[in-house]
Order: structure tokens, then sequence, then C-alpha cells
């Protein structure tokens, strides 16, 4: 079964269109995660109505390039201006940024590419093993496991930021509402149409991915200044030295295991990965003092566990059709725009095209390191592409990309106002993640409950007897509640223990 | 991102303008308000689908999920307002340039419909002059190349067909 996989793996890696769109795939991801403003998740969303000229295996393999290369790519800019390309490389500015003013962006930017590849290849290998012995576990799910799985995904949106839990919360369910809009296929009721016929097979995920994630970050950035970067002088990537390596190797370990783990939690991505790899960077560091002057532990921790956060995100992804991160998520409305349904049938029904994710993922893990090594000192100058021009033309992929799905006004109109509705929710603190894990996970939620309850005679409480559903409801509410219960603890305890209180 | 509200402290313009009851709950009652709003009036909405007999529908009528759905926004919108108690609105950042990006973009949406690609040379213009191009060579050529591109790629090369508009 190995053999097969890798002979199918080298397979990939000699069909020259396939190399090709990859390494593009790479490339592109590079340089869109070195531009500040635009991130994998928009990336990957402006170019999923595109995938549909290619092959299903050619279109999620590109995809999935994209998305490992674009969460290096934010590390370039992080280190160099101190913007982060893309949220998940904010940590890697922390100590990068300062390395690089004390004249060391070359040896910064080597470590955070051979870090970055280092996690990446660990959670593929985590992937490759974890997700067919998960999609195994998934053929003993029947539609109630489903909807508990699906509500325990949900609820962890609850854990990406601690501050904005609730609403991303409803974040989540308003995207889930979006998907009920059209008409019920049970019954053939209208549901939030307002009779209007393009609306009656519902709303389509793209138009309101383009919009929510790239109209919504044209017009935040409309409204900024110039951004006015110092930049740092460049000469050359350099490869970590032997000392450096001696110094790094468990940190890359450890982040490279939490960037894994918490990529597979669903709706955990890159951001909160490499946060935690980086404080538990410092934590583990004997130099803990020097983190944050120009540490190289500093940016090899969170660029490990950011770029292990793609492989991880993956794994439930493929193997469950939920998505580890909102990247993931716009993956997932890629195998579906497909018709590739993700879960356990896709392992046996589809084999060539798990192969060619690991074979794209590989390749693009390793060319980002060739590529930062040539060319870091030209995609450091992307961030110099001027506004008035990179802005407008964003707009017009938009526009486009929208139009091309069905060739249908339509979509362009529900772009613009998933636009404009994302505008006034990112300014009230809501983020546009959680909308679209919601609206992918939408159907599946829906359709599940309703098979449920047809199952169970409409007893809810059918639900408890089943131990595995049971399960990922506990799990949903430690979720929930986990973080709420230790605060209220915790401000019982320093009202009780006021002298302790530090 | 959000400043604790203090009593010594004069509030903010746009906590100004929320109003006394506002400031005194904090920014999150207007979201949590217009949420709540809409949840009302989507659950009204719901109340008007079409009604499809118990043996059709199998026992999971159309409207329960969505009404779920409302019930749980509600609750969180309910939790929302509670956690922003005292908290301060969010000053709200400039936004001239943005209504007339979107102004633009808007308006070069409608027209696409009518004029299909041809329209795409005055948005890239429109739009990239308001991000502040005022070079009317480097305006020209972008505003005449990238569709171009666009064009050769998507149309010619992808066979993708734009709107024929007044050109059909």
């Amino acid at each position: 079964m190995a053999l097969t996989g890798a002979a199918a793996v080298w397979a990939s890696f000699q069909d020259v269109q396939f190399l090709a769109l990859v390494l593009a795939a790479t490339l592109t991801g590079i340089l869109v995660g070195a531009l500040p403003g635009l991130s994998s998740s928009m990336a990957t969303a402006l170019l999923l109505p595109f995938t549909i000229y290619l092959q299903p295996i050619e279109a999620i393999a590109v995809l999935s390039a994209l998305y490992c290369a674009g969460t290096f790519g934010g590390s370039i800019t992080a280190i160099l201006i101190n913007a982060p390309g893309a949220p998940p490389a904010a940590a890697t500015a922390f100590d990068g940024y300062p390395m690089a003013k004390n004249g060391e962006a070359g040896r910064a930017l080597g470590m955070a590419a051979v870090a970055s590849s280092l996690g990446g290849i660990f959670s593929l290998i985590t992937l490759i093993l974890a997700a067919p012995a998960l999609a195994k576990i998934a053929y003993a799910f029947g539609p109630p496991e489903y909807f508990a799985l699906a509500v325990f995904g949900l609820s962890m949106l609850a854990s990406i930021s601690g501050e904005m839990a609730v609403k991303n919360l409803i974040g989540g369910a308003l995207g889930v509402l979006i998907s009920t809009i059209g008409v019920d296929l049970t019954t053939g009721v209208e549901r939030f149409t307002f009779g209007s016929p393009h609306l009656y097979e519902g709303v389509h995920f793209i138009p309101v991915l383009i919009g929510l994630f790239a109209m919504t970050e044209l017009y935040e950035q409309a409204g900024k200044h110039k951004p006015n970067y110092e930049r740092i002088r460049l000469s050359a990537m350099r490869l970590p030295s032997r000392a450096d390596f001696r110094r790094v190797w468990a940190t890359i370990l450890r982040s490279s295991g939490i960037g894994t783990f918490v990529g597979i939690l669903p709706a955990e991505g890159g951001t909160v990965a490499a946060m935690i790899g980086y404080n538990e960077a410092k934590r583990w560091s004997p130099n803990k003092q020097n983190f944050g002057k120009g540490e190289i532990e500093g940016v090899a921790g969170p660029e490990a566990a950011n770029n292990a956060a793609t492989g991880g995100a993956m794994v439930p992804t493929l193997a469950l059709g939920i998505p580890g991160s909102a990247t993931a998520a716009v993956i997932l409305g890629g195998l579906q725009m497909h018709g590739l349904r993700p879960g356990p049938y896709l392992f046996e029904e589809q084999p060539a095209l798990l192969y060619a994710i690991f074979a794209a993922m590989l390749l693009a893990n390793v060319a980002f390191l060739a590529l930062g090594l040539v060319g870091a000192k030209g995609f450091s100058r992307v961030s110099l592409i001027p506004r008035q021009f990179l802005w407008p033309s964003v707009f017009v992929l938009c526009l486009i990309g929208a139009y091309g799905l069905r060739h249908s006004m339509a979509d362009v109109w529900i772009m613009m106002v998933a636009g404009v509705v994302g505008v006034f929710l990112r300014r009230h603190g809501f983020s546009p993640a959680p909308i679209v894990m919601g609206l992918v996970l939408g159907k599946l939620l829906e359709n599940s409950f309703a098979q449920s309850m047809i199952i169970f005679d409409h007893a809810a409480a059918g639900f408890l007897q089943r131990p595995i559903a049971l399960l990922f409801f506990a799990l949903a509410l430690c979720g929930l509640f986990f973080t709420p219960t230790v605060r209220l603890l915790r401000a019982i305890f320093s009202k009780s223990n006021p002298g302790k209180r530090s | 991102m959000r400043a604790p509200a203090s009593p010594d402290s004069p509030p903010p313009a746009a906590d100004r303008r929320l109003g006394g009851a506002a400031r005194r709950l904090g920014g999150a009652a207007a979201e949590g308000g217009v949420l709540l709003a809409l949840c009302a009036w989507l659950y009204w909405l719901s109340t008007r689908f079409d009604s499809v007999p118990a043996v059709l529908s199998q026992n999971v009528p159309p409207e329960l999920f969505p009404r779920m759905l409302l019930l749980t926004i509600a609750g969180l919108s309910v939790v929302m307002v509670w956690q922003g108690r005292g908290i301060a609105a969010a000053p709200v950042p400039r936004v001239r340039r943005v209504l007339l990006v979107a102004a633009a973009a808007w308006i070069g949406c409608a027209l696409f419909a009518m004029t299909g690609v041809v329209i795409l040379v005055a948005c890239c213009a429109a739009l990239c002059a308001l991000w502040g191009e005022r070079r009317p060579a480097s305006l020209a050529l972008y505003a005449l190349l990238y569709p171009a591109a666009v064009y050769v790629v998507f149309v010619l090369f992808l066979g993708l067909r734009f709107p024929d508009g007044v050109w059909r």
C-alpha cells in the first residue's frame, strides 16, 4: 500500500503539466503571501473559480500548493519590513525583524524557510498517516455522527480567539443560515429567496468567499493610508549553520508537533499555531531573555508551527469533510465544486487525488525552500508593487472570478453584497473566516440533522444513544465552555486570595 | 482593539453618536440590536414559508432548521451584548475613499452587465485614480494594458464569455 502510494506520488512528479502547475502555484503563493493585505485564504478564494478549467486533481493540487507556499511567503515581509504578508507570519516578525535590523536578515530568512519546510514536511507525513486512519474511523459515522462532528467543528470557532468567541460563533451560525437560502430539496419550499429565481439553487459559496475575503480587504485597504515601511537591505538568504541547527532542532520539532495538532483541530489555523509555537519556543528556550530582540528560535518556532498547520488542517478536511482552517474551507469548497465528496469514500474512490495532494504539498514545501533561497531578494520587492495598481487589479479578478463561475451576473451581485457586508462585520469585530466555515459546513449540518431526525423518528433524544455523537457533543461543550469556566474560576480564586494576585 | 469606557474621560465621537442608552450598554448593544432585529425579521419571514404536509416533510419541516439557527444567533447576540456592556464603541475609521471606491466598484459591476469587457478599462482607470495615481501616462497605460491582458487570458485563452451587453 505504502509502495503504491510512493509510486503514485513519484508518477505525479513525472507529469510535466502537474509539475509546472504546482511550481507556478508555489511561486504565486510566495508572492501573494509576501504582499501585505493579500492572504492565502484570499488567493485560494480568488483562484478557485478559475480552477474549473483544470482537471479536479490538478485543481486541488494547485490550491494545496498555494496554501503551503502562501503561509511561508508571509514571513519574507514580516522579517524584512516588519509587515507580515499574512496573519500566520505575525509571530515571525517579533524576532525576525529585530534580527534583520541587527544585520541578520539573510540568516532569519534562511531559518524561516528551513523551519517552514521542515514543519510542512512533518505535517505532511502526519497527513499521509493520519488521514486514511481517520477516514477508516469515519466509516462508522452515520448522519447523527456527522451532525455532531459538524457542530463540534463550528464550536471550535469559539476558541480561535477568546476575545471574540461569541462573535465567531455568531459568524459561523450566519454562514450556516446563508446556506439555507434556496429551495429546500426535501419539500420544494422556497426559503429566503425573496421571489428571485437566481436564489432558487441557493447562494453559491464562491462569490461569497470572494466577497468576504477579497472585496472586504479591498474596501479596507481603500480606507488605509499608504504604509511607510522601513526596509532592511538583504544581500542573500543564508541557510542556517550547523550551530543554528543544534540550537533550534528541538524548537522546530516541538513547533511542528504543535502546529500539526492545532491544524487538525477544526477551525484552528496557522495564526493560532504560530502564536502557540512562538510562546512555547520562548518558554522552553534557555535564551528566553533574547526573545523580541532577535532570537533565532523566535523565528524557527512560529514558522515551523504555521506551516505544520497546513498539513494538519488538511487531515479533517480530507478525511471528514470538516475544514481545519479558513483556507482549508476554501479547498473543501474546491472539492465540492469539482464534484468530489470528502470523507472516507474519497480515500476509497479517489486515491489518485489524494496522492496528487500529497505530491503537490511535498513539492511546494521543497520548492519554496529552493525558491526562497534563490529569490528572497526579489520576493521582498513584491511589497513595492504600487497599491494603486494592485487593488484595482484585484477588483477585476474578483469581478471575473464571480462572473466566470456560472456566467451569471447574480453571482457578481452576491459577491458585491458579501463584500459590503464583510466590511460592516469586520469593523464590528466579526471575522470572515467563521462565516465561510459555516457556509461550507451548512449543507452537511442541515442534511445530517434532517436525516438524523428521520432515523430517530423526530425524537432528538436519539442522539443520546449514539456514543460517537455524544463524544463530539461533549467535545463541543468543552470547546465552548472551557475558557469561560477557567476565567470564572480564576476570578473567584483571585477574589478569595487578593494578596496572591499578580 | 476596544478601550474600556472610563467615567472620567469624555466619550469619543462615535460613542456620542450612539446616544446615552447605547453608551451605557456599550457598543455591543447596537450590534446586538441589529442582529436581534435581523433574526426577528427572518423568523417572521420563516412563518411565511409555504406549508407542506408532515408526511412530505418527513417530520422535518423546512422552517425548522433556519429557526433553530435564528434562535441560536439571537441567544448568542444577547450573550454578546451582556459581555460587551460598559465597553465603548470603536471609533469609525475614515470612510470617504472607501465610499468612493465602493461606488466605483458597484457602478463598474452594473456597467459590466451592459457593456462587457469594455468597462474594465474605465473601471481600472477610475479605481487607480481613486487610489491616488496622478500620472496620466501610467494611468492610461495601466487602464489599457491590464484589461487587454485579462481579455487575452480569460476570453481568448480560457474561453470565458463576458456579457455581450449593448454590443450584442
